[in-house]
């Protein structure tokens, strides 16, 4: 059930777009860059809110898949001079086949071995970077830029091409006029908004029905007929896929990639921010991501430290006081002023069923 | 032959401690059917306790059973503040375990706010004396950490078979309302699981971190293995974790020892095939129960 587009959401919605494609005309570099940032944790968000809030399953690794992303848009662009577009299809197709691999002998059991199978291959990622030094760098990682007479520079020279990158790597063709940054915005923002309407048809649609009943209850929805093993395996694979994307956006951004990226904690943070958001909904990744980029940003450096701590804390608040996350809240306070308006007109008709997508029921199985 | 006797042995003193986290584990999975992410970081936190009582003067093995008392109280008192709250673990599976994570966050690196992020060298729990077996100098420690082990798979037994708060722990593992219904408290009980989950725990943390050092990071990669020991063996059997974590830890040590392709690096890596090829053959794991879903 799609909620009814109101003018007045709709209008909601061209302000939003306005806004959005008025920011990089209006902000300097820095600030570009970190909306990009807000953009990949955001689609990658986006992946895990698909996974967790509509279908019941979590996974603690979507790190691995975001960094899978980024380091094959590293290596195909710089040592084989795939173009950025196919490098990305190449990582979307290969998260979703190792999505396959991981979820297939996690998911036919329920939802609590994903958590584990994850969390393992989130710390694993990392060894493997490491262990396939020779093409990603190892520890130190490697920049986007072409490889000529990569085998021999030392430290001096290693120094300059990082000064370097970021000039190079994803650049602003010429007949745009625009700056590198704000050319990469617009690349992130149309990105992003392909991926969340996709997803939000997917979610609206009769698959994505099935996909919140497997979540609901998941005996009762095989018994309806749904093919549940099927459809969370696929729903994993997809959700990989998504943050593969996200991962080739962390890499054209950042012009550089090491394993210390894509560490446990960057699968954590992402399940925060779709959390916190409101993982049963499109929009609360966004939010998510918006509120964890900028609250690592307002912590003063000295104080970094409690970051994550607060994050911790922030997870386990949510879940106490507020499981729909701020779209949850958003939606509780807007069935209440409804309930309302409709308790003062006592003659008007009863008001329509509550959107299923919106809560999720208790006794959900994982 | 004298070095794969030394890597039999390291693969078992390995093993030893996964099997003892797995136990943690599996006890609060028999009780409320629900993983524990932050059972690892819980006995990384009573450990670092336990390190400032041993720095305060205390000898380490009256702090090591300090520990064991802290992450008593730890474990209980989460479930009574936070699990609880959450309308128990069947009501809410996912905010469980999204608690659990956080908790993870939050105990992490709050043990490096309050105690750095340097490693601190900590005494072994038995010493640091070796015997000679088959040509090979075994350190005490791996002995005296089976022999923990066993006396922990006795013991729990004992608990858990000849006692009520056994026969109440079963009780509210089988069915919760039924439980309820022939007067065990069941909250009160699942405290005391939780409570128990992460005394044991807490070994696991001494004993990591006298076998490497103590870190705030020390038990992720324990946590894993356990997991992993938990799923080969069964999420419901105690005797599987053992079995399980004794397992993982002589694959993962000869693996990495033999196989040059896997070496130090990817240390992780053969527990991790382990557990998806068990969970594609045998979900149950070598000792679990099949379980039947219903609506």
């Amino acid at each position: 059930m799609t909620r009814r587009m109101t003018p007045l959401r709709a209008l909601a919605w061209v302000i939003a777009l306005v806004v959005a494609i008025a920011l990089p005309q209006l902000l300097g570099a820095s600030d570009v860059n970190r909306l990009g940032e807000v953009m990949y944790i955001a689609v990658a968000a986006l992946g895990l809110a698909l996974l967790t809030g509509f279908n019941g399953q979590i996974s603690l690794g979507h790190g691995a898949f975001l960094g899978m992303g980024a380091y094959i848009t590293m290596i195909l662009t710089v040592d084989y001079n795939v173009s950025y577009a196919l490098a990305g299809v190449i990582a979307i197709v290969f998260a979703f086949v190792v999505g396959l691999i991981v979820g297939l002998p996690a998911l036919r059991i329920t939802g609590i071995y994903l958590a584990l199978v994850t969390l393992a291959l989130a710390t694993l990622f990392p060894q493997i970077v490491v262990r396939l030094g020779d093409i990603t760098g190892a520890t130190v990682g490697r920049g986007l830029l072409p490889r000529e007479g990569y085998g021999e520079w030392d430290l001096l020279e290693e120094i300059g091409r990082r000064n370097y990158l970021f000039e190079a790597g994803f650049r602003a063709p010429e007949w745009t006029g625009l700056a590198d940054d704000q050319w990469r915005y617009y690349v992130f923002l149309a990105i992003a908004i392909v991926v969340f309407v996709l997803v939000h048809n997917l979610v609206h649609s009769r698959v994505g029905r099935a996909l919140v009943a497997i979540r609901d209850n998941e005996t009762a929805a095989e018994v309806a007929g749904v093919p549940v093993s099927t459809y969370k395996v696929v729903t994993f694979g997809i959700s990989a896929s998504i943050a593969a994307i996200g991962g080739w956006m962390f890499a054209v951004l950042n012009n550089q990639v090491s394993p210390t990226s894509f560490t446990i904690a960057l699968s954590i943070t992402l399940l925060v921010a779709a959390v916190l958001g409101g993982a049963n909904s499109i929009i609360g990744p966004v939010l998510g991501a918006f509120v964890i980029v900028y609250l690592r940003e307002a912590v003063p450096a000295e104080s970094q430290r409690f970051t994550q701590v607060v994050f911790g804390l922030v997870l386990i608040l949510v879940m106490l006081v507020a499981p729909g996350g701020i779209i949850g809240v958003y939606r509780n306070v807007a069935a209440r002023i409804a309930r309302s308006r409709a308790g003062r007109r006592s003659d008007s008709p009863p008001l329509p069923p509550p959107d299923p997508l919106a809560e999720p029921a208790a006794g959900s199985t994982v | 032959m004298q070095l794969f006797i030394q890597r039999v042995f390291d693969g078992l003193q390995a093993g030893a401690i996964y099997a003892i986290l797995a136990l943690a584990i599996v006890i609060i999975f028999r009780a409320s059917g629900m993983l524990n992410f932050a059972q690892g970081e819980i006995a990384m936190f009573t450990t670092f306790v336990a390190w400032n009582l041993f720095d305060a003067g205390l000898p380490w093995w009256l702090t090591s059973v300090a520990s064991l008392l802290i992450g008593f109280v730890v474990g209980a008192v989460l479930y009574r503040l936070l699990i609880v709250r959450l309308g128990g673990t069947h009501a809410n599976p996912l905010a469980v375990v999204m608690v659990t994570i956080g908790l993870f966050l939050m105990l992490n690196d709050g043990a490096g706010v309050i105690w750095g992020t340097d490693a601190k060298p900590v005494p072994r729990v038995f010493g640091s004396g070796r015997i000679e077996i088959f040509g090979a100098g075994i350190a005490v420690q791996v002995i005296g950490l089976l022999a923990v082990l066993a006396i922990l798979v006795v013991g729990f037994n004992l608990v858990f078979q000849k006692t009520k708060l056994g026969l109440a722990l079963r009780a509210v593992t089988s069915n919760q309302e039924s439980a309820a219904l022939a007067g065990i408290k069941v909250t009160t009980t699942l405290m005391i699981g939780w409570g128990l989950a992460a005394a044991i725990g807490s070994l696991a943390g001494t004993f990591t971190a006298s076998s490497v050092a103590l870190d705030k990071n020390m038990m992720q990669v324990v946590l894993i293995y356990a997991f992993a020991a938990a799923t080969l063996g069964g999420f419901d059997s105690p005797i599987g974790a053992v079995v399980g974590g004794l397992i993982i830890g002589l694959v993962s040590e000869l693996v990495v020892g033999y196989v040059d392709i896997v070496g130090p690096d990817l240390r992780l890596l053969p527990g991790f095939v382990l557990v998806l090829v068990v969970l594609l053959v045998r979900p149950q794991g070598l000792f679990g129960t099949a379980k039947v879903g219903r609506a």
